[in-house]
Formats: structure tokens, C-alpha cells, sequence
């Protein structure tokens, strides 16, 4: 029964597809993009967010403390009343990062229902959960900048889901607060988390793109239009606004969710805090064991290609050409006619024979599908007399 | 008078020609189109398309998938910029381009498979020269 | 019919971007088309140089709509800069779809090799 969902679902995409290729080709199939789409909108939230960063203020003093008042509050208000354009960009920054949340779940979709996840792509998948992961929780530091009362929920509701992590708990939650209790040195800290943990994202693509040769990261300037116009007239239909100042004294309840990043907080606000993490850190484990190969049982493994070492010459055709950088080019040993030598780890191998096509001195073999019997075969096809 | 075969290879997760082929793997509709079926159209080798022309094929159809969609990322880009000559190993010389025409479909495009390919047989087969 | 509908769409795509793009000052001007509100480098070579301005005043019905509109949605001011990203997106819309119509043509499901003579 299990297969047939994936196999369902696999047909509507392929049809959904079909349609999309007769208006857009190919070229154009925002499909045949979807990982490029979340990273698109990560430029966009780097480019945004650099912009707020120039007026943002980390601090939480608020009336109590002084008459000509500067804190987040009245910066983030500052930049959305008063600044040109200050409205938009604040508005871009965010509903990039919902769509962002959007396009990685599609994306992440779109690779499991065709099956892209597997045996040598474990690794894309594994970091692509975390990068997932990263992403939520900067989005949701990115609502506590704000410093409205919602903001003050988030963070007390947060500091005391940490807090009761057994062990580290109290550890996580000084660390998250900055100290024992929200002061500027809290907010100050979660502008260190939000753009520094942004940053890293871009080490932990780098994990998600090592295996993969020419990675397809950007869209054709079309679909970016598109992506950056979505934005921008949502900008205008759903103007951001930010809720009443926070009162450091006071103990508000209620916030408006964002259900791209603020999901974990209704969960929250609905269970007790054990059942939260089990489901949280339960949920995360499980997604990143979406590929352990015991649950194929039934999928043929993979018959990595093997050099025929005294054919190769060392051209690096084959290492070119392999889209999962499973060959490497080492030295020839000692007393060869050539100074290099292809050799295939056999761990990134997809058996896709990529390779073999690349190779002109017939010097690398898929061992269940030798090209010799390949060439054979066509051989006695195309000289058959009916 | 026996029919000049056509060979088409094409990988597994291109157009599903399963429906259309008897046990042999020639294809039901059009006389003397045989399928050969490899992992990836990257895996084709131009001196398996030159083989198929020695030996006395009128034609070979090279089909994978939709450019951009390939199954391994990078197969069908690979034998296309092949045969185009942009990335070695290539065709040879002497190998005539009439008779060689690639096609990237998607698993559901068999009809389009069907119809391009019984174009591209009577072509060929008519090429006197 | 492919080639035809696909000059049309650019053609068409192109000429939607402009216009659009033409109406963005009207929305940097907040929404307002009567002179004052121009920059003062624009009024003084338009007094001086008589640079003539497109005139936005029939515009002005989509002011007080969008104005409404925005306020009722939640903004506070600077509602012409909210205006100005509605257009800036409808035009890069209408770009798309003419640079889509014209590249699409390279979309590739069949390729018969070039016989060089």
C-alpha cells in the first residue's frame, strides 16, 4: 500500500509537468529548478536583510527607562514609517523567508516523490533536513527581533521549552536568553544568531551541493523576475505591521502566527513540553532516516563502476562528466606511460554509466552492464534479417 | 525485401515503452524499431551509435529525459552535447547526421515517441545517398 | 502559431513592463500628481527647461482606492511606496512573461543534428 502513494503521486507530478512543459518548455518548468527557488530567495533575504541591519537597533529599553526612546521597536517602526521604502524591504525580507520555507518544502517533495533520495543522494537529503531545520529557527529569531509583544511571548515560550531539555537544558536556555533573563544582551544575541546562523547556512550548502557536479543553483532570469514580483505584490497586498511595543513587565498571551516559521509555537501553546520535543526531535530524526536503506528492501543496490586499469589513460573525461563526484584522479603508479589514473569511489557511485559514455578507451565498466555487450547486442539488432 | 533495422536507446526512466514493445523489445507498432535499454542516456557511447550504422542500421533514435529532469542530473546533457560535438568523445566524421535524432521525454510521452519515430524510420529508410 | 504568439507575447510584455514602469514615479510621488509634490530638481526643469512631465492626474481614482485599501490592510503611511512595489512586481510579471515567450523557443524535446556541408 505504501508504494502506491509515491507511485500516485509520482504520476500527478509527471502529468502536472507534461502540462506545465506544453506552455513553458522545459527552459522554463520552474519544476526542473526546485532547488534553485529556496536558494534564489536566500540572496534576496541576504540582500534585504543587510538593508534592515544598516537601522535595525538591538536593544529592549522601553519607556520606563528614558524619554527619547531607541530601541528595536522603534527602529524596526522607524524603518517602516519614516525610511523610503523601508516598508518594502521590511516586507520583502519578510515574506522571502516564507517563501523560502514554501519552495524548500516543494523542493523537498519534489525529491522524494521522484525518488532522488536515496542510496548515494543520502547525504543532499540529510543536510537538507538540517538546513530546513536552520532556516525555521532563524526565521523565528527573525520575529523576535521585532521586539513587539509578540516577540516577548516567542522568547519566554522559548526559553522555557529549553529549559526543559533534561541536562542541557538551563545551559541552552543562558545561552539563548544571554544571561539569566531578557536584557539587551538578549537581543543583541539574537541579532548575533539570526544573521551569523545565516551565514552558516551557506556552509551547510556547501555540504548539500559537495556531491554534485555543476549544481544547478540558479534560476533562468525569467522565473527570478517571477520569484522577486511575488514578493513585491504581496508587499502591497499584506503590509507588514508590527504589534504594540514590548512591555518587559507585562505578560501578554496572544500572538498572530505565521504558520511558515511560527508552526513549533501553536504546537507549544497545545501540548505539554515533553510531548512537544519528543514530536520535534522525534519528527527531525525520523525525516533525516527517510533514506536508511532497510526501508528498500525491495530496490536493486547500486553496481558502482569499476576502471579497467590497464586501459586507462588518465584523460579525466569520466571524473568530468560523473554528476555525483565519484571519481578521482590519482596519480599513475610508478612506471606507467601516463600520470594519472581514474578511480571510482564507490560509495558516491549512482551506476547511471555516465562514465562509460565518457570514456573512449573503454577503460571503465558498469559489472552488471559491460558496454562491449551493449555494443553487441545493437550490433546483432541493426544486422538481423527478418 | 527485409526492412533496414532502427535502433533507439534510451534509458530507463525516459518515455515507458514497456506497453508498446513485445518480448524481443521491438517496438509493436513500427516494424524494425528495436529498443535497447540502458541506466541513463549518458551512458551512451558514440561508438555504439557508429556500430549501429556499420552494421547496417538506417537510423538510431537516442531518447532520455527531458533536458533538465534528467534521473542522474546530467546523462541526457552529456550525450546531447556528444553528439553536437561540444564535448568529447563525439560522432565521427564519417557518421551521417541525417540518421541520428535524439529525443528527451518524460515517462507519459510515449505517443510523442511514437509519432516522432515512425517519422524518422520512413525517413531514414528513404535516404538513397 | 508557435513563433507568431511568441513575438506577440514579447512584444506585448514589453510594452505592459514600460507602461507600468512609467506610472512608478506617479507611486514614488505618493500616489500624487500635482506638481508640488515632484522633486525640486524635476519642478525647476520643468519651470526652466519646460521638460515636460507625463501627466498622472487621471491616476489619482487608484490613489484613494490603494490608499484604502492599504489602510485598511494594516499600513500607517508612506502608502505610495507600497504602490511602487505593486507596480515594480507587475512590471518584472510582464517582463517575465515576454522574456518567457521568446526563450522558450530554445526549449528543447527533440534534435536533429546539424549536417555540416
Amino acid at each position: 500500500m505504501y508504494s502506491s502513494i509515491p507511485k500516485g503521486l509520482t504520476d500527478l507530478t509527471l502529468a502536472i509537468e507534461k502540462a506545465i512543459n506544453a506552455v513553458l518548455t522545459n527552459k522554463y518548468n520552474p519544476f526542473y529548478y526546485h532547488g534553485a527557488l529556496p536558494q534564489f530567495y536566500l540572496w534576496v533575504l541576504f540582500l534585504s536583510g543587510l538593508l534592515l541591519f544598516a537601522y535595525y537597533i538591538p536593544t529592549i529599553d522601553n519607556a520606563y527607562f528614558s524619554q527619547n526612546l531607541v530601541n528595536a521597536w522603534t527602529s524596526v517602526n522607524y524603518i517602516t514609517t519614516v525610511l523610503p521604502y523601508g516598508a518594502v524591504i521590511r516586507g520583502v525580507h519578510r515574506y522571502a523567508g516564507d517563501a523560502m520555507v514554501i519552495t524548500i518544502v516543494l523542493h523537498a517533495l519534489r525529491v522524494w516523490v521522484t525518488d532522488r533520495y536515496r542510496q548515494y543522494r543520502w547525504p543532499q537529503w540529510v543536510t537538507g533536513i538540517f538546513l530546513l531545520l536552520f532556516v525555521l529557527f532563524i526565521g523565528q529569531t527573525g520575529y523576535y527581533l521585532v521586539w513587539d509583544e509578540r516577540s516577548l511571548v516567542l522568547t519566554r515560550m522559548t526559553s522555557s521549552a529549553v529549559e526543559a531539555l533534561p541536562f542541557v537544558g538551563p545551559g541552552i536556555k543562558a545561552w539563548f536568553l544571554n544571561g539569566a533573563a531578557i536584557t539587551n544582551l538578549t537581543l543583541s544575541n539574537f541579532l548575533f544568531i539570526h544573521i551569523g546562523l545565516s551565514f552558516s547556512l551557506l556552509f551547510g550548502l556547501w555540504l548539500h551541493y559537495v556531491r554534485m557536479t555543476r549544481p544547478v543553483i540558479t534560476p533562468p532570469p525569467a522565473i527570478q523576475y517571477i520569484l522577486l514580483a511575488v514578493l513585491f505584490i504581496v508587499v502591497f497586498m499584506l503590509p507588514i505591521t508590527s504589534g504594540k511595543m514590548a512591555d518587559i513587565n507585562s505578560q501578554p498571551t496572544n500572538f498572530e502566527i505565521d504558520w511558515f516559521f511560527l508552526w513549533p509555537y501553536w504546537l507549544l501553546a497545545h501540548m505539554d513540553t515533553t510531548t512537544y520535543w519528543v514530536l520535534i526531535i522525534g519528527g527531525s530524526l525520523a525525516l533525516c532516516a527517510v533514506p536508511f536503506p532497510a526501508l528498500y528492501k525491495a530496490a536493486h543496490p547500486v553496481e558502482a563502476a569499476e576502471v579497467v586499469l590497464n586501459k586507462c589513460t588518465g584523460c579525466s573525461m569520466c571524473a568530468n562528466d560523473c554528476p555525483y563526484q565519484a571519481i578521482e584522479m590519482v596519480p599513475a603508479p610508478a612506471g606507467s606511460r601516463f600520470k594519472l589514473l581514474a578511480t571510482v569511489k564507490s560509495y558516491r557511485c549512482s551506476g547511471c554509466g555516465v562514465c562509460v559514455g565518457a570514456c573512449a578507451f573503454d577503460a571503465i565498466d558498469l559489472p552488471n552492464l559491460l558496454d562491449s555487450d551493449v555494443t553487441a547486442k545493437i550490433k546483432s539488432l541493426a544486422e538481423a534479417k527478418v | 525485401m527485409s526492412e533496414k533495422k532502427v535502433i533507439t536507446l534510451i534509458c530507463e526512466r525516459a518515455c515507458d515503452l514497456d506497453s508498446v514493445c513485445n518480448d524481443q523489445g521491438e517496438v509493436k507498432d513500427v516494424d524494425g524499431l528495436h529498443v535497447v535499454k540502458l541506466p541513463c542516456s549518458g551512458m551512451i557511447q558514440p561508438l555504439m551509435i557508429e556500430a549501429a550504422m556499420k552494421s547496417g542500421a538506417a537510423g538510431v533514435i537516442v531518447t532520455g529525459c527531458q533536458l533538465g529532469d534528467c534521473y542522474y542530473r546530467e546523462g541526457n546533457k552529456m550525450i546531447r552535447e556528444r553528439l553536437l560535438g561540444q564535448r568529447q568523445p563525439g560522432l565521427k566524421k564519417t557518421v551521417d547526421r541525417r540518421k541520428v535524432l535524439a529525443l528527451w521525454l518524460a515517462r507519459p510521452q510515449k505517443e510523442r515517441f511514437l509519432s516522432e519515430a515512425k517519422t524518422f524510420v520512413s525517413y531514414v529508410r528513404g535516404l538513397t545517398d | 502559431m508557435g513563433k507568431g504568439l511568441n513575438t506577440i507575447l514579447a512584444i506585448a510584455g514589453g510594452v505592459v513592463c514600460l507602461l507600468v514602469t512609467l506610472n512608478m514615479p506617479w507611486a514614488e510621488l505618493g500616489m500624487n500628481a500635482s506638481v508640488e509634490h515632484w522633486p525640486e530638481w524635476l519642478r525647476w526643469l520643468h519651470i526652466n527647461a519646460g521638460l515636460p512631465l507625463p501627466d498622472y492626474a487621471n491616476m489619482n481614482g487608484y490613489a484613494t482606492e490603494w490608499t484604502e485599501y492599504l489602510k485598511k490592510a494594516g499600513a500607517e503611511n508612506r502608502f505610495g511606496d507600497y504602490a511602487y512595489s505593486l507596480l515594480i512586481g507587475i512590471a518584472m510579471v510582464a517582463a517575465a512573461i515576454g522574456m518567457t515567450a521568446i526563450g522558450r523557443e530554445d526549449g528543447e524535446e527533440k534534435l536533429v543534428l546539424p549536417v555540416k556541408k
